[in-house]
């Protein structure tokens, strides 16, 4: 299901009529697929009445599509832009929080009040080439309950332009049916297959698969080919021979990733085992930080008797803690 | 280039404004404050690629500020000085994408009032004094719009104590060179092997432009510096970084360098979370990074100090005098 917002009646009887609407309450409109909801104008009504609908019922999308003044005299009257960016103003002074819409398009301000002079337009321009009254509230609305949201704007006038007022009234049926026959091409929008990894046999709980993509998409930047690629010289087929439950055997395929990630990781765990090894075969820990940040080392062992602890004070007297400084410092030899 | 050209309203009939307007050829928006427009939202950093607005301002509050330790050769006092607020360029592990709010680019036009307070800061002090230029901007990418050189420079001459830097990838030194060399006038050069800076500098001129121009400013008796930083890693990137040493060399550039820093790709959480949100694709995602000591996102210690050694060895096989090579913002510094 999805919601598409709208801020007057006029601007949507076109959807209301091509998509073939039921009107269910005064402002809401609806088919099995779609909802239109007529927010009315100001980024607060517009915020509060999404933001209800959307308790209400569970949807995909929040698609807002209306009319828009243009803040750039280069843009065409009547045509349909995607939104990009969505700013709000409030007194002439942009507010901080923005949202953002689709990733190519024009920048949208929305405003409390009409931009009715050119030297206000003028100072907006640079903010944004778009202005309405609505957008911003329908963005937060749906931001703030995580739905994906997208913002289509239709030209209707030139803001701060005189006769703006009369031009959009003269075009709005013309610019409803425009904006349906938009939104009937926006609908048909696919949505992404799902991933299809073929990892059978591997036990990937939700935090080792997020790490599995991570590094499989590491890897892909590293080597300059596909992740596909990536997968494919993976052991995964020697990992599945292996007699192994499946978490060790995807414990042991993110351990070669990270091995191809990190071209230490395998040269300092070996050097670091060895010099903790006189101490760990006498039951002595060295615990060391594993992300190689804090140069300390903490010492920990059992004792049960003097003689027990005197012994290990003696094995710990030979420590040298310089080799493990010497890892932490990058000082030794990799290919 | 630019959307739009902003600028206050008491600037409006100033003479380097209207420099500015006339080299831009864009009619300004007069406002009465930068900051009423500039920073007010939060503008998506990419966006600086299709509506990179300027302002033409001026630099109220701290005009100079006390330089973060490591940030230049020890055992001196360093500070930088604002002249802009952003940058044209596009390098993908530039702080400045979580440092503003916006992308859009403020020029300051009041360099007497910065000059006058680094004068003070210098009159205080009994040493010698670096003021660093292109912190928060590239220190000439846009000089043949500014044209504010001659005063920094006048400013040196006058005071063999103070040293300049002036922080670069650009290869625009028209302004530059009318003025003639002078030893506390330093001009240092970011550079990073051809295949990263191409890969990763984007809108930057290339490695080898900016070591032609490099050799150009030798040539002519300039002062040069030069930062490795960020170092990334890739699996070669000591051969890279050999190349480049290599490179620097043949143009007779390694001996003659005042300085070399050195600096491993680490980044503030916000930065970081920008660059991801920016750049998903860029190489710096390839390898993995920690949260490090001072909370910085880094890859581990090792790493980055054996990258760092690796590269200090090169570059002294090159010529790079010992006692100019110092590793920046690392702890070991």
């Amino acid at each position: 299901m999805q919601l598409i917002t709208m801020a007057h009646l006029g601007e949507a009887q076109g959807v209301i009529n091509l998509f073939d609407l039921k009107r269910v309450t005064p402002n809401l409109f609806e088919n099995d697929t779609l909802s239109c909801l007529i927010t009315g104008e100001g980024p607060f009504e517009a915020a509060t009445a999404v933001a209800s609908q959307l308790a209400k019922k569970s949807y995909e999308r929040v698609l807002n599509l209306g009319i828009a003044g243009a803040l750039e005299p280069v843009l065409k009257l009547g045509e349909i832009y995607p939104v990009r960016s969505i700013y709000l103003v409030v007194e002439g002074k942009p507010q901080f929080k923005s949202f953002k819409s689709l990733e190519k398009g024009l920048d949208c301000i929305t405003s409390f009040e009409r931009i009715l002079s050119p030297d206000k337009a003028l100072a907006l321009s640079g903010v944004a080439a778009l202005v309405d009254r609505e957008v911003w509230g329908v963005a937060m609305a749906a931001k703030s309950q995580g739905v994906t949201f997208e913002s289509y704007k239709l030209v209707s006038d030139y803001a701060g332009s005189l006769g703006a007022c009369e031009i959009i009234k003269e075009a709005a049926e013309e610019y409803s049916q425009k904006l349906a026959q938009f939104l009937a091409t926006q609908i048909e929008h696919t949505t992404n297959p799902d991933e299809q990894l073929n990892l059978e046999g591997f036990h990937l709980t939700f935090s080792t698969r997020i790490k599995f993509l991570q590094y499989l998409k590491k890897l892909s930047l590293r080597e300059e080919v596909s992740e596909q690629q990536i997968l494919s010289n993976l052991k995964l087929e020697s990992l599945r021979d292996q007699k192994l439950q499946p978490k060790e055997r995807t414990r042991l395929l993110l351990e070669e990733m990270e091995d191809k990630l990190d071209p230490l990781k395998k040269e300092l765990e070996k050097r670091l085992t060895a010099w903790k090894k006189p101490f760990t075969s006498q039951a002595i820990d060295l615990i060391t930080d594993p992300n190689w940040e804090s140069p300390e080392v903490k010492i920990s062992f059992q004792v049960s008797s003097q003689e027990e602890l005197a012994q290990k004070l003696q094995v710990l007297a030979g420590m040298n803690l310089r080799p493990y400084q010497n890892l932490r410092n990058g000082e030794f030899h990799v290919e | 280039m630019w959307n739009k050209v902003y600028v206050e309203e008491a600037l409006l009939d100033h003479p380097r404004t209207q420099k500015i307007l006339v080299k831009t050829g864009r009619d300004p928006i007069a406002l009465k404050r930068y900051d009423e427009i500039w920073g007010q939202s939060k503008k998506p950093y990419l966006h600086k690629r299709d509506s990179l607005n300027l302002f033409i301002a001026q630099k109220r509050g701290q005009l100079l500020k006390l330089a973060p330790d490591a940030y230049g050769q020890a055992g001196e006092p360093h500070y930088y000085f604002i002249h802009a607020y952003n940058c044209i360029y596009e390098c993908q592990y530039c702080y400045l994408q979580g440092y503003f709010n916006t992308p859009d680019i403020v020029l300051f036009i009041n360099h007497e009032e910065i000059l006058t307070q680094m004068q003070k800061t210098l009159d205080e002090s009994t040493g010698r004094v670096w003021f660093h230029a292109g912190e928060f901007s590239d220190s000439l990418a846009l000089t043949h719009l500014t044209g504010e050189l001659e005063l920094y420079h006048d400013f040196c001459k006058k005071n063999p104590r103070a040293l300049i830097e002036l922080r670069t990838k650009s290869v625009n030194t028209k302004e530059l060179l009318c003025l003639e060399p002078l030893d506390n006038f330093i001009v240092s050069f970011s550079l990073a092997p051809q295949k990263i800076a191409r890969s990763i500098d984007l809108k930057t001129p290339s490695t080898q432009a900016r070591l032609k121009t490099m050799q150009e400013l030798k040539q002519r008796g300039y002062k040069l510096a030069a930062h490795f930083d960020p170092i990334i890693y890739q699996e070669n990137f000591r051969e890279d970084y050999a190349q480049l040493l290599k490179d620097m060399s043949e143009l007779d550039l390694t001996h003659h360098l005042q300085y070399l820093s050195l600096g491993v790709v680490r980044f503030t959480k916000d930065v970081y979370r920008e660059v991801e949100r920016n750049y998903p694709d860029s190489l710096i995602h390839s390898t993995p990074m920690i949260k490090s000591f001072d909370n910085k996102v880094r890859y581990h210690h090792p790493m980055r100090m054996w990258m760092m050694n690796a590269v200090k060895d090169l570059a002294l096989k090159a010529g790079v005098p010992a006692q100019g090579i110092y590793l920046c913002m690392e702890e070991h510094a």
